[in-house]
């Protein structure tokens, strides 16, 4: 029987952001251009989020669902490869890609062309779906690029000087990503002469670990500039403030989710080299460092949501990096709350803005009474983010905490503290500075966001109480990820069929 | 002959980076030309307008590939 579910969840979106523009021409003769097209993206994001979910059952249950396109057998043909790590990813990039279109509904009510936004904001998602999905190297650059390209693009979306110049320099650096990207790739055909993951993994194993150096860095550092490790992350601060705050929801949350699982994925998959993990937890050791204490002196809340979105993504890499059974599961699991609370908060941030008009954190104040539902979400998000019991960020960050303590790294563990009690202070400062104190005379008359605004992000709100209160749940969700990284020959069995 | 002017312009290119870069920070644009020269309709949005400037990103961005390759030849060297 032939699996459709992987190759929809790709179509879909495709084919929808190809869909908007005719939709938007019809609909712009009856006026009602801007709800069509808002609609219509959620529509085929949720339709997106039910087809992935629907694999689940499956995977769950210990299959790899393998989709060949055109029925063309690996390694000649591309596949499509779905197992427990994959269908964490897409279920985090379709999930959070469904609350953005939600979101966007009104918070891009105030701009205009909104079909060219649903277009990005769709090319993005079914990009990084592809990334998600495929069991074909090459393939998974072409996705890579169809992500980064719109990601480029809707930084800019505002066309504000600020904007602009940080959708250049995005555009910049990571093109040089994608680059280095290619090269790796280049150098692994040239050695191998395939380029399904699965088949490459296999004739990999046969080589001298010394002679895939030169790719594994390449490849390593061009992912790295996705997800925007230290110091590879000068990007990301620029581009989170200036882009429009769903998008910044939908980078932190799906496109860096994309770029890691693509990392985890050559690293750990195919060079098979959980050696490499210790460069892992050393980059995330010095990214959790460097990001916390730079999030400490913004004073631009979606600057420091950058920061602390990098800071984040350090803890992910160090407990992916310890390389045990425990330090994966934990850093998947922080990879999934951190989905939750960075878009939560980026969110947060966007109704601020809004409704008042900046994020600056010297130009706010008081604003808890103004919009009390907002605050005590932001709070909610900032307690998750920071580690505070009983949130989920705390059931995520202690597992790798005892995963560093169980592997004999103890000092890592104990500096990963340090930077939690760190990440608390700084965003105390931001309820502080936001929320709490004199309300300058100008924000007297603000009100709370629109209800469609809420509505997701009581959603994540929910999540972060509901996986903090219950872990067990999370754990349960990730066991599967955690699983598919450590059995790379069942992957690379079910894949290739025992070629 | 050939040779020599290779070897002479590596060097001169050398002395130009080191300059640009370490003596005199405000000339290090010109180590980025090309950049500039491609994305001339866009370049003058590109200033440290509110974080930094290009060409400090870019050199970031090498500083980390040579520290992640080294840290690769290292593991698995």
């Amino acid at each position: 029987m032939i699996e459709i579910p992987p190759i929809m969840a790709i179509i879909l979106p495709l084919f929808g952001a190809f869909l908007t523009p005719i939709i938007a021409t019809v609909s712009r003769r009856f006026d009602a251009e801007r709800k069509v097209c808002g609609w219509f993206t959620v529509a085929i994001t949720i339709a997106m989020l039910l087809t992935v979910a629907s694999m689940g059952v499956k995977i769950w249950g210990g299959e790899v669902i393998v989709y060949k396109l055109g029925g063309w057998a690996p390694p000649w043909g591309i596949v499509l490869a779905v197992d427990g790590l994959n269908l964490l990813i897409a279920l985090i990039v379709a999930g959070v890609s469904s609350l953005v279109a939600i979101y966007s509904l009104v918070y891009m009510r105030r701009d205009t062309r909104i079909d060219l936004y649903c277009v990005l904001l769709l090319l993005v998602t079914a990009g990084a779906m592809g990334i998600t999905l495929t069991g074909d190297l090459f393939n998974l650059y072409v996705f890579f690029e169809i992500m980064s390209i719109a990601s480029y693009a809707l930084v800019s979306f505002r066309r504000k000087w600020d904007s602009i110049e940080a959708g250049i320099k995005y555009l910049i650096i990571g093109s040089l990503g994608t680059s280095l990207i290619l090269l790796g790739i280049a150098l692994l055909y040239g050695m191998v002469g395939s380029l399904t993951i699965a088949d490459l993994a296999q004739k990999l194993g046969q080589i001298a670990p010394s002679d895939v150096v030169v790719p594994l860095a390449l490849l390593v550092t061009g992912f790295g500039i996705k997800i925007a490790m230290i110091p590879l992350h000068a990007w990301a601060p620029d581009a989170y403030q200036a882009a429009p705050s769903s998008i910044s929801a939908l980078l932190a949350g799906a496109t860096t989710t994309a770029g890691l699982y693509a990392m985890i994925r050559v690293v750990y998959m195919m060079f098979g080299a959980f050696g490499v993990g210790t460069i892992f937890a050393i980059f995330g050791l010095i990214t959790m460092v460097l990001g916390a204490l730079m999030a400490l002196t913004q004073r631009d809340l979606k600057r420091l949501l950058a920061y602390s979105g990098i800071s984040q993504m350090g803890y992910i890499l160090l407990g992916v990096g310890l390389g045990t059974a425990l330090g994966i599961q934990g850093g998947l699991f922080h990879l999934l709350n951190n989905a939750i609370f960075k878009v939560l908060l980026f969110m947060c941030a966007g109704a601020i803005l809004y409704r008042v008009g900046t994020t600056n954190l010297d130009e706010l104040g008081g604003l808890g009474k103004n919009m009390p539902i907002t605050a005590g979400l932001f709070a909610i998000g900032a307690l998750a983010i920071s580690g505070v019991p009983p949130l989920n960020g705390f059931a995520s960050k202690w597992t790798i905490y005892i995963a560093g303590i169980e592997a004999g790294k103890a000092v890592f563990s104990l500096i990963a503290i340090i930077m939690s009690v760190l990440t608390l202070a700084y965003f105390l400062k931001a309820i502080n500075s936001i929320f709490l104190g004199q309300r300058p005379k100008r924000l007297q008359n603000v009100e709370e966001a629109p209800l469609t605004m809420l509505f997701p992000m009581m959603l994540l709100a929910v999540l972060c109480i509901v996986l903090g209160v219950l872990p067990s749940l999370g754990i349960d969700l990730v066991a599967p990820a955690q699983g598919a990284i450590m059995n790379q020959s069942g992957y690379i069995h079910a894949v290739l069929g025992g070629i | 002959m050939e040779l020599l002017h290779v070897i002479a312009t590596i060097l001169l290119d050398t002395i130009v980076v080191y300059f640009s870069l370490v003596v005199k920070r405000q000339t290090s644009e010109r180590f980025w030309s090309l950049i500039r020269k491609t994305f001339w309709p866009f370049y003058h949005y590109v200033k440290p307008g509110h974080s930094g400037i290009l060409s400090t990103y870019l050199l970031w961005a090498v500083v980390g590939f040579v520290a992640i390759f080294l840290a690769t030849m290292v593991v698995l060297g």
